[in-house]
């Protein structure tokens, strides 16, 4: 990585891309652009398509239609020192079981073309970032599923590589493992690197830079935490609890300009889907003054990622 | 420069990094070594110690019908039959006999017809039913060919009988011509008692008694000549009229018909003289000089015994080659050929499909090493894993069970180390073609029977017809089997053809393996 230029790089681009096998569209057309130093999170149901679309962007398969460039060139003009550039974990990788932590990360150093120092520079440096020095020389197969992924993950990091893909990481790991591993993504990412992550874990994603929503083999959703939420519901949502909800109050708020939406959730409880709702709280309160409403509680609702996905998805399906 | 040396010494560490791993894999499991090494050696040994080599005994039972009119004692036939056949049980009728063979009690029933003589009389050739129970078809064969040789052991013992006959009144004229020159003497000297006595009635009655005397001499003298001249017919003596035994009886021959002559003129001469014997004095002269000549030829005369004319020839072998090796010396070469080949295929069959299966084959398809990378690492880690190997088995062969080694130990290893390459080329093609670990070993087990049946371990090449010869020349134990004894066991040089076979077969397969490897590698 110490040869990259600081200059805005674009790593991966995908324009109409898509993949097909046989008559079925595994992916269909994905537009994208990923940029250097970013960590685009990939997520999506079971069998959305995240594994084909990852294999599509790292050149494991053709497309069907469209182009895909990494590093400014389809990967069929890959040379060595374009793969020298890539860090990949596929979700299947399972180390050598009879080999040992170090053995494994050995057999990775010299799959990449590691001379004998710089892996003795690396593996130990490697092993002690993943809290793996104590296990160092036991067999993969002795150590726990948490400790193989991190092995795996060490494995795909030995050569330093520009861009990671990285396929589901942090399955099976528990949220401290996968706090600290997230921790050292972000390293990565200070560093330089560009990463590409799928998971099932919706709250990792908030460590990304940008999330792709793929369902049925198409990316329905694409932007900042943040942005998804307002792209869902249309602006930021602020919760409004009163003892009695008069059907005077509805009809206060559904006439100011800044509100987008309105609903009742429960009685007793409205959701106003407003542009900000910093500003939006004092001018709601504004607006009901003077008026004998009796509010209990008025704030900014900070809606779970795993709602504005389910709400995505369930938009997606919808027919047009 | 400095790129390109890099750029080289990568090129290096990518398939290193295979042999590194692949040989800690294997060392790691003590199981497979156990089973790749040492168990094969126990079952050689096992097979060393426990096979004898010697046909087991074909327990027969003689069937003699009462109608034959032979004996029924066991004693009177147990020396006519002969090994493997044991005559265990004569009897007279057929039924038990068989019941016994139904029940696998015994292994052979002979069967001697009921009226030998009248069919053989009749000028056909009588029948010795002959039956056996039996399903294994090398078994059969044997039955079949013992019960020929059985047979034949038995005509010849008739041959016997029939010739001892035959030759008893040859042997008498043999005996005749040695008694011919005292009776001639005793002839001669009743005609001279008869001429003394003036009698020339019993003087030509005596010549009458000596002609018909030297007569039958000559007749039996021309027998001995005639079975003489029969037997070096059928030896192939052409020289045989020359040879000193038919000269000599020629020469009995022309003194007999000499004497004969004398006797004529004798008896002429006393007809027309009268009973002198100063008349015959001349003629008798004549005639004491042959019978002289022709006792000195008849005393030399060899006589044939009846078992020399009956076998005229006897076998007296002499092996040529270097070493008359056991059973084990001889299969241990073919068994360290077949355990590199099944060693080899079985390691390297799987190699790729488990990294296909278990995730890596995507991961190198992305990294930076090339599908021929990882064709040539994983096969010099194999080559130098069965390297190993096999150098442990020769050892143990040559200096273990003492099998000998009388080539060069380089031969040897030029053959081992094709042979291992030709596997290794074979194995890693089913490796690059099989979906599952399952279809890899099932191909690796047919290719192990393939071998057992075809490529010589058991059944001699020639057994096989041209088209499934074919099959023995794919695959490499054939070759080895032939190089490894040849330079073992013989001390040749090894053939042309054992050496260019399985590099042949390494180079095909290889390429095959690193295309289609190539093609898995491509972008789907």
């Amino acid at each position: 990585m110490g040869t990259r230029t600081r200059a805005i790089e674009t790593v991966i681009s995908a324009s109409g891309a898509g993949k097909s096998f046989g008559s079925v569209d595994a992916v269909e057309e994905i537009d994208l652009n990923i940029s250097r130093g970013e960590i685009v999170s990939v997520v999506g149901p079971s069998g959305s398509g995240k594994t084909t679309t990852i294999r599509l962007l790292l050149g494991l398969y053709k497309p069907s239609r469209g182009q895909v460039d990494v590093f400014g060139m389809p990967p069929e003009d890959f040379t060595r020192e374009e793969s020298e550039r890539i860090g990949y974990l596929p979700q299947q990788f399972l180390l050598y079981n009879d080999l040992t932590v170090r053995e494994n990360l050995l057999f990775a150093a010299g799959m990449y073309g590691l001379g004998p120092r710089e892996r003795r520079d690396r593996i130990p440096k490697l092993l002690e970032q993943l809290d793996l020095t104590a296990a160092a020389d036991r067999l993969a197969r002795d150590i726990s599923g948490g400790m193989q992924r991190r092995v795996a993950l060490a494995a795909t990091l030995i050569h330093q590589p520009d861009l990671i893909v990285l396929d589901e990481p942090t399955a099976g790991l528990d949220p401290v493992l996968r706090e600290s591993i997230w921790q050292m993504f972000e390293e990565l990412r200070q560093a330089g690197a560009t990463l590409l992550i799928t998971t099932q874990y919706i709250t990792e994603t908030e460590r990304g830079d940008r999330i792709l929503l793929i369902s049925d083999g198409s990316i329905v959703a694409s932007g900042t935490p943040d942005g998804l939420r307002q792209q869902v519901f249309g602006g930021e949502v602020v919760r409004l609890t009163t003892s009695e909800t008069h059907p005077e109050m509805i009809e206060v708020i559904n006439g100011l300009d800044f509100v987008a939406d309105v609903r009742q959730i429960e009685p007793g409880e409205l959701e106003i889907v407003v542009d900000s709702a910093d500003t939006a709280i004092p001018r709601l309160l504004e607006a009901f003054g003077g008026r004998d409403f009796q509010i209990d509680q008025i704030r900014e609702v900070q809606l779970s990622l795993d709602s504005v996905f389910v709400e995505l998805v369930q938009r997606s399906s919808e027919p047009a | 420069m400095r790129h390109l040396l890099n750029r080289l010494w990568r090129m290096i560490l990518r398939p290193a990094s295979f042999v590194g791993k692949d040989i800690t894999q294997i060392r790691r499991q003590p199981q497979l070594i156990v089973a790749l090494i040492i168990a094969p050696f126990l079952v050689l040994l096992l097979f060393g110690i426990g096979y004898e080599g010697r046909t087991p005994p074909v327990e027969t039972v003689l069937v003699v019908p009462p109608e034959s009119d032979l004996s029924a004692d066991r004693a009177d036939y147990e020396d006519d039959f002969v090994s493997p056949l044991v005559l265990v049980d004569v009897v007279t009728d057929e039924g038990p006999a068989i019941e016994a063979l139904d029940g696998r009690e015994i292994d052979l029933v002979v069967v001697f017809p009921e009226n030998a003589f009248d069919t053989i009389s009749a000028g056909e050739q009588a029948e010795i039913t002959i039956y056996y129970n039996e399903l294994v078809p090398f078994q059969r064969n044997w039955l079949e060919f013992y019960s020929s040789v059985q047979t034949a052991e038995l005509n010849q013992i008739v041959q016997r009988e029939v010739l001892e006959q035959g030759l008893a009144q040859s042997r008498s004229g043999l005996e005749e011509l040695n008694q011919y020159p005292q009776e001639l003497d005793a002839g001669l000297e009743r005609l001279n008692t008869a001429l003394a006595a003036g009698d020339a009635e019993q003087a030509q009655e005596e010549l009458v008694t000596l002609r018909e005397l030297t007569e039958d001499t000559r007749d039996a003298a021309g027998q001995s000549r005639l079975i003489l001249l029969a037997t070096a017919r059928s030896v192939g003596a052409g020289g045989a009229p020359e040879s000193p035994p038919i000269q000599s009886l020629e020469a009995i021959d022309r003194n007999l018909s000499e004497i004969e002559t004398g006797l004529t003129n004798t008896s002429t001469a006393i007809a027309n003289q009268g009973a002198e014997p100063q008349v015959v004095e001349p003629d008798l002269q004549f005639i004491a000089e042959r019978r002289d000549a022709y006792a000195t030829t008849a005393a030399n005369l060899p006589a044939i015994p009846v078992d020399v004319l009956l076998a005229p020839f006897e076998a007296d072998e002499e092996n040529l080659a270097p070493t008359s090796p056991d059973f084990v010396d001889f299969y241990a070469p073919a068994v360290l050929a077949l355990l590199i080949q099944h060693i080899a295929i079985t390691l390297t069959a799987l190699a790729l499909v488990r990294e296909r299966t278990g995730g890596t084959f995507e991961l190198f398809r992305v990294a930076p090493i090339s599908p021929r990378e990882v064709l040539t690492g994983k096969y010099l880690s194999y080559f130098v894993i069965g390297a190993v190997l096999s150098g442990v088995l020769a050892l143990v062969i040559v200096y273990g069970l003492g099998v000998p080694l009388l080539g060069n130990w380089l031969q040897m290893a030029l053959i081992v180390g094709l042979v291992l390459a030709a596997s290794l080329g074979i194995g890693f093609l089913i490796s690059a073609v099989a979906g599952t670990e399952t279809q890899a070993v099932q191909a690796a087990m047919i290719l192990l029977l393939s071998a057992v049946f075809f490529s010589g371990f058991f059944l001699p090449l020639d057994n096989l017809i041209t088209p499934v010869q074919l099959v023995a020349y794919i695959l490499p134990v054939t070759y080895g089997i032939s190089g490894l004894q040849e330079v073992m066991l013989r001390g040749n040089t090894s053939p042309d053809w054992t050496i260019i076979g399985p590099a042949a077969i390494a180079l095909v397969t290889t390429t095959a393996a690193s295309l289609i490897l190539s093609l898995q590698f491509r972008r789907q």
